[in-house]
């Protein structure tokens, strides 16, 4: 059973449920310095972006099947401030996350940051949707579902 | 900062979007709850999520499960409106990490806990909001 029809049951009727995960493409590296802003460059977790995409045709496919009604979605983007590169990796490694930062993204964005004392900002996008859990018995499942995953 | 809002809105309990008093309300006691427990929060200071989250959904006595709560980064940001929050974590430190940073004003509210969604036992019809942050 996959989590999101366990997560059915655990949810009152008309409950909602809120995802919120990044957008399966590239962050941006930026250095904040004086006003300004100079982009390092992107950087790109291909690891994940397989497990987003994963994540959303399984909620395509509980919408087809009447679990959940797709209600609304908000495109937002967010903002990681670090003082340093270190900084930057060692709240990586706290996270777990598997993704090698590129050593030549690490050292522009370092030289950048000691020549301007400013600040590392990772710019990501991201993306909240919000569905209703469904009380009326499932849909018959269609032939050809639409996976609406964008 | 971009912000693309789609799709019509639902207006109902859940989704009612006049509180623009309450959320500023809200993001002072977040900040004052962030402050109290030392917590230093790389990820948005802005508090970009935040409003996406109270935009989206309205928490205000709700029973909230967050499957992926970490060391409670976002719980902090929606915790005091709720009746009562169990966060779900499957790496230990990160509970014991959220814990250790709660704020003592909502420690009778929130329950961090270690477990996976795919098998924890939970009550049937516990909850009237689930996040999954970050977490599917």
């Amino acid at each position: 059973m996959h989590v999101l029809q366990r997560i059915h049951r655990w949810l009152r009727p008309g409950g909602r449920v809120l995802d919120i995960h990044p957008e399966p493409e590239a962050a941006s590296v930026e250095v904040a310095a004086h006003g300004s802003l100079t982009r390092i460059g992107p950087f790109d977790r291909l690891a994940i972006y397989d497990k987003i995409w994963a994540a959303r045709t399984a909620l395509a496919e509980l919408v087809d099947d009447g679990l959940y009604d797709r209600e609304r979605s908000i495109s937002f983007e967010v903002l990681y401030h670090f003082d340093s590169v270190e900084a930057w990796l060692a709240y990586r490694a706290e996270r777990g996350s598997s993704t090698v930062v590129p050593p030549e993204l690490q050292e522009r964005a370092a030289e950048l940051l000691a020549q301007t004392s400013g600040e590392l900002l990772i710019r990501e996008q991201m993306r909240a949707t919000r569905y209703r859990r469904r009380t009326a018995p499932p849909r018959k499942p269609k032939a050809s579902p639409q996976r609406d995953l964008h | 900062m971009s912000f693309v809002i789609e799709l019509h809105e639902t207006l109902d309990p859940f989704t009612m979007a006049d509180d623009r008093i309450a959320d500023v309300i809200g993001s002072c006691r977040t900040a004052s709850f962030m402050q109290a427990s030392s917590i230093r929060e790389a990820l948005d200071p802005e508090g970009t999520e935040t409003r996406v989250l109270r935009n989206l959904v309205r928490m205000d006595g709700r029973d909230v499960l967050e499957i992926g709560s970490g060391n409670g980064r976002l719980t902090w940001r929606y915790a005091e409106r709720a009746a009562s929050v169990v966060g779900l974590e499957p790496e230990e430190t990160h509970v014991l990490r959220a814990r250790a940073a709660m704020p003592a004003a909502l420690r009778n509210r929130i329950d961090f806990r270690v477990g996976d969604a795919a098998s924890v036992e939970l009550r049937d019809a516990a909850f009237d909001v689930v996040v999954l942050a970050w977490s599917i």
